[in-house]
């Protein structure tokens, strides 16, 4: 009984405090970019954390754009992405400024 | 066989058909990870006598090649507490976005979790039950959890993805060189999957077969939830008569970077009863004289996946495992034993892209002293 409550008490102190926490650090490291770039990053933070950490992201070796463009493609048809066909380009939007900053995006 | 060459015809047609992508720039992408964990017993001096405690490493690399938007190949090798494996060797034909054919060295779909069974896609140190893979406590008498994570085999796999507005509709179907045992089985015999006994072949000459389906719903900007539905059935011994059937459910609830995941399997399993049953099993026959030559082995786990400060996220889980039904006259189980655990966990993004994973977990096991167990480890991609 003691261990379940000990369980349930820091389960509760959790959700206390995550309910505050609102920091992420895809949309963290795009700080100081375009609201919509920011957005783009915010909507790529959701659906990338769905079936990874987002570590991953800010670690990839991204060497040029169509990297991210063949790399996004590919995370949308694992099974449960929930990447919509039209959220591809929300997301690559994100992903391109966040690695090349605003000229690729601009040029793409 | 008609259906094997049917299947290869069909595969080479849409290698023909996706190969034909005249603009295609292949791409090629190396990622890893690797995991350092330490597992501490507090509650047990000698654990080794019933888990891998101390350090173990988990390392995985793998190197994946696009040639154009179709045709993709993956291979992944990993080492852990079981040496140098080969978790990935496939081609991906992909015709469209709803139908990919899948062939050589796979985890076949099954379940949420093993989508995220690599170390550094998950942020606790050790799997739930039901995927365990020898990280439990008291691993040998439960013989590891119900379909331990990443299950690799060899075989075809038919998948695809649809969007429906808002929702996404997934579904695979595979056929796959199947669990294996030895002679006279109770169980599965992991080690066949991989030992030099028997390296990667089958070992009954018929495939085990299996099918998913799941569908992901967005209910908001950053919310959703996904519900899917699992079955795998086939042989496991040498002579292709000892069935079993496993099934599964599983719920992701996802509210902005917060997720709530819940899974169910369930495993039905026929046992070798041998020659002298009264002799090798724990339990005699029913009131008809009969034994009971089935064993039925449950899992879940019910988790909450929650970022409460800067590089700070938690994980409470509480999950189990429960297996019913005869064993070894040697086997400290009993015909109904369960083990329940509760797990809280915190990881903490360190430097870059490392996390430090640090977890205590308490078991309650129904026939064994109850322990409590401490996880302490660090794991990066690369």
């Amino acid at each position: 009984m003691r261990t379940r409550l000990a369980f349930l008490g820091t389960i509760a102190i959790a959700v206390a405090c995550g309910a505050t926490a609102e920091y992420e650090p895809l949309t963290a490291s795009v700080a100081g970019a375009p609201a919509d770039v920011r957005a783009a990053c915010e909507l790529a933070a959701v659906r990338c954390s769905h079936c990874h950490t987002l570590e991953r992201v800010l670690d990839a070796p991204a060497t040029d754009p169509s990297y991210w463009r063949t790399y996004v493609r590919r995370m949308r048809l694992t099974p449960g992405s929930g990447i919509r066909p039209d959220e591809e380009p929300t997301i690559l939007h994100c992903l391109i400024y966040r690695s090349f900053g605003p000229e690729a995006v601009s040029s793409r | 066989m008609k259906t094997l060459a049917f299947l290869i015809v069909l595969v080479l047609a849409a290698a023909a058909y996706a190969g034909d992508d005249k603009d295609a720039k292949p791409s090629r992408n190396f990622a890893g990870s690797v995991q350092l964990d330490y597992l501490a017993v507090p509650t047990d001096r000698h654990a080794h006598a019933i888990a891998f405690d101390g350090a173990t490493v988990e390392l995985s690399m793998k190197l994946t090649q696009d040639f154009g938007d179709s045709v993709t190949s993956s291979v992944k090798v990993c080492v852990a507490c079981h040496g140098l494996e080969v978790g990935m060797a496939y081609f991906d034909v992909r015709t469209a976005d709803e139908l990919d054919f899948r062939v050589g060295r796979f985890t076949p779909s099954f379940g949420s979790f093993p989508l995220r069974s690599d170390p550094a896609n998950h942020r606790t140190s050790d799997k739930p039950l039901p995927y365990d893979m020898g990280r439990m406590l008291h691993f040998r008498d439960f013989d590891e959890g119900i379909l331990p994570a990443p299950w690799v085999d060899n075989g075809l796999e038919i998948n695809g993805t649809h969007f429906f507005g808002h929702a996404q509709l997934d579904y695979a179907a595979y056929a796959i060189s199947g669990p294996k045992a030895g002679q006279q089985p109770t169980d599965f015999d992991y080690t066949l999957s991989r030992s030099p006994e028997r390296y990667y072949v089958d070992n009954n000459s018929e495939p085990t077969v299996g099918a998913r389906v799941a569908t992901t719903i967005e209910t908001g900007d950053t919310s959703s939830i996904e519900l899917g539905a699992s079955a795998m059935a086939g042989h496991y011994d040498p002579d292709a008569k000892l069935d079993f059937e496993i099934g599964g459910a599983d719920l992701v609830v996802q509210i902005g970077h917060a997720f709530l995941r819940a899974e169910y399997l369930v495993r039905r399993t026929r046992i070798a009863l041998g020659d002298d049953p009264a002799v090798r099993l724990k339990y005699g026959p029913n009131e008809a004289g009969v034994f009971d030559d089935h064993v039925l082995k449950e899992g879940f786990y019910g988790e909450l996946e929650l970022p409460i400060a800067d590089g700070v996220t938690f994980v409470g889980r509480w999950d189990g495992l429960r297996r019913r039904g005869n064993v070894l006259a040697t086997s400290e189980l009993r015909s109904d034993s369960v083990v329940l655990r509760y797990t809280a966990a915190f990881a903490f993004r360190v430097h870059g892209d490392l996390l430090l994973k640090m977890s205590t977990e308490l078991y309650d096991f129904s026939d064994f002293d109850d322990e409590a167990a401490i996880h302490l480890g660090l794991a990066g991609p690369f």
